[in-house]
């Protein structure tokens, strides 16, 4: 079920007034229809996943139990192995498995009759990656001893399953959401005007500005030889702006969404393109992913290391080459990774440099978000591209600097809601989203009218419907 | 015990409010939404008009057409001297042929032949290349899934299939009366407007970069496609209809930027069927050398220059067949 569609539209008002109607005040039977409405909720993509994730949130709840309760520090870390090696062994059976299978076949040169080389025909499932993440960061908390495992099934059923961030993120922490399930929870009238409103917002990114994109980007990565430098680049930066639409739509959507049920979720972005540095873009774009990989990656790895600028570089490659690795089983999404590894560690040199010689970066302000966003709309040839030799005939086409005397938008007036977006963005950035307490700003009758202009934008100007792009991750 | 009644007693009472506020503010929303679907379906598209003369006349119809855009526009019923329906389309692959073909068959009783558009690039063209509109009103005007998929609820309304689409359609329906001009068999008589009327059809003004062609090979939906018109022809020739695959008229600019591998493709396949099927026979109206004022883009017949291509068609058929 989309967020965008019309099962979608009809099921938030269902489970919603079930919710807070039948569910009331009583936790339990808010938790149970909240586990209902998630399984059902990913059931409707496909039903014979609802076992998997059943059978991950089982296996990580128990142990979370035995880590707690045993003393033996030996019998933990070979439960936390356990719990690691079946959500990375699902992952990698049902992600990576035939990437990794064709990769060795060619590197050996196999006979693609082989035996050895035969690939399954695996139907990746929705949200895998996430929900995978989420479940291994409570046992490895639980490991850590910065949490206490729950002996409450049912809420950790739902911490796993909760349907608004189940398959596209925030990847959100035990600590952080897992109490969430034991408050008790009130119907709060602003909170919900905040989710719907919020729920708008994302909803206008996705289907106007995302989807209306998808259709020039598909057009130009179609056939990309049809084009010069300058609309290849311009296609770069709409499929940047086509991804960050998508991916923080859904966001905003899945946080809209769990605000109309009393919970608060994780903000996933914050304005990626105004970074000012690589590492700031990473602070800013996917912030729960990124912070998953600091804190289960590229901290424990380096640590008890000694720290230098061999160490330093080799923890940031890992990382980045699994960040790389964890959007999807192909060599561009390597390539994306490994590129992204070169920033950060050419930005590290950058910086050690300056603070050795205790000089300070002269870069204008605006030049390092310009420079740090060409640097990004560059890497992510390799997210969109299908093969790293087609991304490499992009990038290559783009530098020939080939001229274009035909400009065009490819889709015409459409392309205006971008700037509209991202100068209400801007004015409003120290809001979580612009509609933010627009009660306090604005009477009820213009807060109508705004959101009248933004459901016909969505109606009216809505792109043909695509699938969220970060599903298939 | 008293303390959570009340505070139940409220908190029911803020959902009450909020959903009464928000019923009030969707209800227009869902008034307008309706009243366009309503709008929408009044509309007379191009296969609604079609579906309904194949319905009145299904007892006369000989000559079935399949196609792309370019048999659409090429070929007007109007001009042939027997009854024929054309349900080429935009879009329409050699997949959405042969569901039309499957269902439409047993309902005409009289049919003699079916005519299969080859068209340069068709053969190579997956369902990646076809605006998902076609999906839609094929579901909505002749009750067909082409979606390759199974039908969702959302499916069945013509503007939630793809509101940019339908809502200017309706815009235009309503605002622009000189749009589209359907006959009787579908046909738009007014489809004049394109790059190269935009030119006023003058040959030293169109620039190559004006003309859209699709140059990439796709082998593996060749395959799909050949095999798929290899089941076509089997459908047809087993029900004893006469099977002519066609070429449709493309300008001569077009012609030459064809890629050559793409056509020798096509070529290639066009003698293998004949080879396997000797019975099917192939008109070709790419080496008619249509001038610039007869279309409206490179590989696109204005109305004028359909009259020319189906009066020609016409020939022959009287020409290669006893009947029709």
């Amino acid at each position: 079920m989309l967020f965008n569609s019309f099962e979608f539209a009809l099921f938030l008002p269902i489970i919603f007034l079930l919710y807070w109607i039948i569910g009331g005040q009583n936790i339990r039977w808010q938790n149970v229809l909240i586990l209902i409405g998630s399984y059902f909720f990913y059931g409707a993509w496909d039903s014979r996943f609802l076992i998997l994730i059943l059978l991950s949130s089982l296996i990580d709840y128990y142990a979370g139990i035995i880590i707690d309760k045993s003393s033996s520090h030996l019998k933990k870390k070979i439960i936390l192995w356990l719990s690691i090696v079946w959500n990375l062994g699902v992952l990698f059976i049902f992600k990576y498995y035939n990437f990794f299978i064709e990769s060795l076949g060619q590197l050996l040169e196999l006979d693609p009759q082989s035996s050895l080389y035969t690939s399954f025909q695996i139907i990746l499932p929705v949200g895998l990656s996430f929900y995978t993440f989420q479940t291994l960061s409570y046992t490895i908390d639980v490991y850590r001893g910065k949490i206490k495992p729950t002996h409450k099934l049912l809420e950790f059923l739902c911490f796993v399953s909760f349907f608004p961030q189940l398959v596209a993120g925030p990847i959100e922490r035990a600590s952080f959401l897992l109490p969430q399930f034991f408050k008790e929870r009130k119907f709060d009238t602003l909170l919900a005007k905040e989710g719907l409103r919020q729920v708008l917002w994302g909803l206008f990114k996705k289907m106007v500005i995302a989807d209306n994109l998808a259709l020039a980007v598909n057009e130009i990565f179609a056939n990309p030889e049809s084009f010069q430098s300058l609309e290849l680049f311009y296609g770069l930066v709409l499929f940047y702006f086509q991804i960050y639409c998508d991916f923080s739509g859904y966001a905003d959507v899945a946080i809209g969404t769990a605000k109309l049920l009393g919970f608060r979720l994780s903000i996933n972005f914050n304005l990626p393109h105004f970074a000012e540095s690589i590492p700031d873009f990473w602070r800013k774009w996917n912030i729960t992913l990124s912070r998953w990989f600091r804190d289960y990656v590229h901290i424990p790895l380096l640590k008890n290391r000694k720290r230098n600028i061999y160490t330093n570089s080799a923890g940031l490659f890992v990382t980045f080459f699994l960040i790389g690795l964890w959007h999807g089983a192909n060599w561009t999404f390597i390539a994306f990774g490994v590129i992204h590894a070169a920033y950060m560690i050419g930005n590290r040199i950058k910086t050690d440099y300056l603070r050795a010689n205790k000089l300070k970066t002269g870069t204008p302000r605006v030049l390092s978000i310009g420079i740090t966003f060409i640097l990004v709309v560059l890497s992510i040839v390799f997210f969109r591209a299908p093969t790293i030799s087609i991304a490499w005939n992009i990038l290559s086409r783009i530098f020939s600097m080939l001229p274009d005397n035909d400009f065009e938008t490819l889709i015409g007036m459409n392309l205006l809601f971008l700037p509209l977006m991202l100068l209400l963005e801007l004015v409003l950035r120290n809001k979580e989203y612009p509609f933010q307490n627009l009660q306090m700003h604005i009477p009820k009758i213009g807060r109508w009218c705004i959101y009248y202009i933004f459901v016909y934008f969505i109606l009216r100007y809505g792109g043909p419907k695509e699938s969220f792009i970060y599903f298939q991750f | 015990m008293e303390d959570q009644k009340n505070h139940s007693f409220t908190s029911n009472s803020k959902i009450r409010k909020l959903f009464r506020s928000w019923i009030i503010f969707v209800l227009p929303i869902l008034l307008l939404l309706v009243l366009v679907e309503f709008k929408l379906r009044q509309i007379p598209f191009a296969e609604k008009v079609r579906h309904a003369y194949m319905l009145e006349h299904k007892e006369d119809i000989q000559v079935l057409f399949l196609g792309s855009s370019e048999t659409q526009r090429a070929i007007n019923p109007r001009y042939l001297n027997f009854e024929s329906i054309n349900l080429a389309n935009s879009s329409q692959r050699f997949y959405e042929d042969f569901k039309l073909l499957k269902a439409f068959t047993d309902k005409l009783p009289n049919l003699e032949m079916v005519v299969i558009e080859v068209s340069y690039d068709r053969a190579h063209r997956s369902k990646n290349h076809t605006s998902k509109v076609i999906d839609h009103k094929n579901l909505a005007f002749y009750s067909i899934n082409t979606f390759q998929r199974d039908v969702k609820f959302q499916d069945n309304f013509l503007f939630f299939s793809n509101q940019g689409y339908f809502s200017k359609r309706l815009q235009d329906h309503i605002f622009d009366e000189s749009g589209i001009q359907l006959n009787e068999y579908g046909f738009d008589e007014n489809k004049y407007y394109g790059s190269y009327q935009a030119v006023g059809h003058k040959d030293s003004l169109i620039k190559n970069e004006d003309i859209f062609i699709e140059n990439i090979e796709d082998t593996l939906s060749f395959k799909k496609n050949f095999e798929l018109l290899e089941h076509m022809i089997q459908f047809s020739l087993k029900r004893g209809l006469q099977v002519l695959l066609y070429v449709p008229p493309a300008h001569y600019r077009y012609q030459k930027l064809r890629n050559p591998e793409i056509v020798d493709s096509r070529d290639r396949l066009i003698s293998r069927l004949k080879r396997s099927y000797p019975h099917i026979k192939i008109y070709r109206q790419d080496s008619l050398n249509f001038e610039a004022r007869y279309f409206y883009n490179a590989n696109h017949l204005n109305p004028d220059g359909a009259e020319i291509a189906t009066k020609e068609f016409n020939k022959y058929l009287y020409k290669n067949f006893s009947s029709p």
